[in-house]
């Protein structure tokens, strides 16, 4: 800067006078503050802004020096470096610097400082430029706080935190973001250190962004500004991670904040799980279960009940449960169900058995329990009501009362039959001991029918061990003088029953006095079947040979009666006897199935 | 003679009652094992009374029962269910338990007979 005065003007239509009016104004109406100041800091002269800037007026600020209004920290460098100026190390200076405004405030300046020196060069007076920065520096300082603020909460965020930038084409659409911060959090997070990503693009360091879709939401928030956040699943190998992301615009890109929510994620998982296994329970175990207020409202259903009736959830959560498709089918059914809420509204535990109507109209039969549950004060907030499907046991239990009068019948019908036995094998019998020797061979001929139809399927038995069962115990030599032959066969209880007894009378005959009455009889037994239209019937042929001659017997016994008559009266089979002298032949054919 | 129906799926029994009534004077007509062969064997004056089994094999004789009624003849059923209950127009009449006490059935038959 010059130290001389400025040129004269070659202008010579400006007078003096004027001229120097004018460098007066410029000096007055200046917008920076200028001041002449003394070697030894007194103010010589200041314009109208120095004035403004400090808050003394004019005349005040002239009776005191600059050291007097000037911040301490700050008046050491000032005057040194005025110090140095008036020693002529050099001319100039410039710093910023404060001062205490008259109010007492601190207002800051650049202070650029020059001087006018005598011509030994000792200075004569120094021309002081002032220009207030107070509002400026309020502002950087403020900056500043925010900056160290925004650190220091990203060194210590537990979250991780991330800013980027967009990278937009030359058609101004985004094409990738760069890092521009990343705190701690996210750097143990991503375990990337903030120098590996800051400046770095996302799609080298992170593409999984983009496959995964998140660039995407990226673009959409910086361009909508609208924030966005979700829960991500990250299936990592050895330890599936969920995350917490929210992402929200700033400037032109967005910050990201993520956190391991993994934890919470799984005990919410859990949660559910115990949840869904809890309900798999009660709809797998209970026909309907619900929840109600106490005056019987539903709050709650389970899905089996909704199955059940095919109502909707919706349609029913509100309502009093008598209301329920399946309790409303009767007036009845009704009436006792309101009846019973209000007992267990007075605290009562309730339970009786009813039928509730399923979406097909069929009724079933359910234990029905209503149970109150009362708080501190022993007043009933809820009623839970539970109704089991009890048609297995009411099936079982008809089933036993079936069974035990079929039983009765049977066993009385039994008793008959041996009545008819006795009575007829009484009647022909010469002696105490013959009779003693027919009855229990008939009797065990029963008894052998009842055993089949015991051990094999249920009221049904196989043609040849009814034959053997019957027939064996006679046959002298076992199976050497009996010959079988026949398909598989199996009879119905009817026809066992019947053929049993025949067969019995057929082997006793053949041992007093047919085939297995001698050394060398044989008996062989054939069946086949028969196909009919409506059934089946089966027809077996008695062949004895080798025996004593046969002749026809004189009268007929109770034995030939049952051989010849029983199959016609019982199954409208038929029986035909041949006494060949040879041996005894007899053919019999009834239905297979009965 | 008096002339009794009897109907009775089980051979051995059906012919046991037979003996029994014939011994006791009687004329026994069947025996029929069903309904059917019941019904055929019905006919104006040549049945005085019937023996009818409730149950043959799973069905029972009320059809016959039925028609016995209203035709004005008298009827005895026998039965190895004791708790059987008759209803309707069947209620009130004779039950004989099985096995069969004869001469108390041939009573009831003989009184039911006795106009004859």
């Amino acid at each position: 800067m010059s130290t001389a005065e400025p040129e004269e003007p070659q202008d010579t239509s400006v007078t003096l006078a004027e001229r120097e009016a004018m460098f007066r104004n410029t000096f007055e109406h200046a917008s920076v503050g200028i001041a002449h100041v003394g070697p030894q800091g007194q103010w010589l002269n200041v314009n109208r802004r120095v004035s403004e800037i400090v808050g003394y007026p004019r005349e005040e600020l002239l009776k005191i020096s600059f050291q007097d209004i000037t911040h301490p920290d700050d008046l050491n460098l000032d005057v040194g470096l005025l110090n140095e100026v008036l020693e002529g190390k050099r001319d100039t200076y410039r710093i910023e610097k404060r001062y205490y405004h008259k109010s007492g405030r601190i207002v800051w300046v650049t202070l650029s400082v020059s001087c006018v020196r005598e011509p030994g060069g000792e200075v004569a007076y120094f021309i002081s430029i002032l220009q207030d920065i107070t509002e400026k520096k309020r502002i950087s300082r403020a900056l500043a706080d925010s900056e160290t603020r925004f650190r220091a909460v990203q060194e210590t965020n537990p979250d991780g935190f991330m800013i980027l930038r967009s990278l937009r084409a030359m058609s101004g659409e985004i094409e990738d973001f760069i890092w521009e911060f990343v705190n701690p959090a996210a750097e143990q997070l991503t375990a990337r250190t903030a120098k590996a990503l800051v400046g770095k693009r996302l799609s080298q360091e992170m593409p999984e962004a983009f496959t995964r879709g998140l660039f995407d939401v990226f673009c959409k928030t910086v361009e909508t500004g609208q924030p966005w956040q979700r829960e991500i699943y990250y299936p990592q190998d050895r330890e599936p991670r969920w995350f917490h992301f929210t992402v929200a615009r700033v400037g032109d890109g967005f910050a990201v904040s993520f956190q391991d929510v993994t934890a919470r994620k799984q005990a919410e998982l859990q949660l559910q799980a115990n949840q869904q296994r809890l309900r798999t329970i009660l709809d797998g175990v209970v026909s309907m279960i619900g929840l109600t207020t106490p005056s019987g409202t539903l709050l709650e259903i389970n899905e089996a009940s909704l199955r059940l009736t095919g109502a909707a959830s919706e349609d029913l959560i509100g309502q009093p449960m008598w209301e329920h498709p399946a309790w409303s089918h009767t007036p009845a059914m009704q009436d006792r169900l309101i009846s019973a809420f209000s007992k267990a509204k007075a605290g009562r535990r309730m339970r009786f058995d009813a039928e509730i109507r399923d979406s097909r109209s069929r009724l079933i039969p359910v234990d029905v329990q209503l149970a109150p549950i009362f708080d501190e004060a022993e007043q009933v907030t809820d009623i839970v009501l539970s109704a089991v499907d009890i048609s297995e046991r009411k099936r079982a239990e008809a089933h036993r009362e079936m069974l035990l009068g079929e039983l009765n019948h049977r066993v009385k019908n039994s008793l008959a039959t041996i009545q008819a036995i006795a009575a007829h094998t009484l009647r022909e019998a010469s002696t105490l001991e013959s009779f003693r020797q027919s009855f229990t061979g008939r009797l065990r001929a029963i008894a052998a029918s009842h055993d089949l139809l015991v051990s094999t399927t249920r009221d049904s038995a196989d043609i040849s061990r009814l034959i053997r069962d019957q027939v064996m115990g006679y046959a002298p030599a076992g199976e050497a003088r009996l010959e079988l032959t026949g398909p598989p066969l199996v009879l119905g209880p009817q026809g066992s029953h019947a053929f049993g007894l025949i067969l019995h009378e057929l082997a006793t005959n053949a041992s007093k006095y047919g085939a297995f009455s001698n050394d060398s009889g044989r008996l062989s037994i054939n069946w086949c079947v028969e196909e009919h239209e409506d059934e089946p019937d089966v027809i077996v042929d008695w062949i004895e040979s080798g025996g004593p001659p046969v002749t026809p017997p004189t009268r007929k016994g109770f034995g030939s009666v049952l051989i010849e008559q029983s199959l016609a009266h019982s199954l409208g089979g038929k029986a035909n006897l041949t006494f060949d002298p040879k041996g005894l032949k007899a053919q019999f054919r009834f239905p297979v199935r009965r | 003679m008096p002339k009794i129906l009897l109907v009775e799926d089980d051979f051995l029994i059906a012919y046991d009652v037979k003996v029994q009534l014939e011994d006791a004077g009687m004329e026994v007509v069947g025996p029929a094992s069903s309904n059917e062969d019941a019904d055929a064997l019905i006919q104006p004056g040549a049945v005085h009374a019937a023996v009818l089994d409730m149950d043959l094999g799973g069905v029972t004789s009320f059809p016959t029962a039925s028609r016995l009624k209203d035709l004005g003849i008298p009827f005895v059923f026998v039965t190895g269910n004791d708790q059987a209950e008759l209803k309707g127009s069947l209620a009130g009449s004779a039950v004989h338990t099985k096995p069969v006490h004869f001469p108390r059935l041939i009573d009831t038959l003989k009184n039911l007979t006795a106009s004859e």
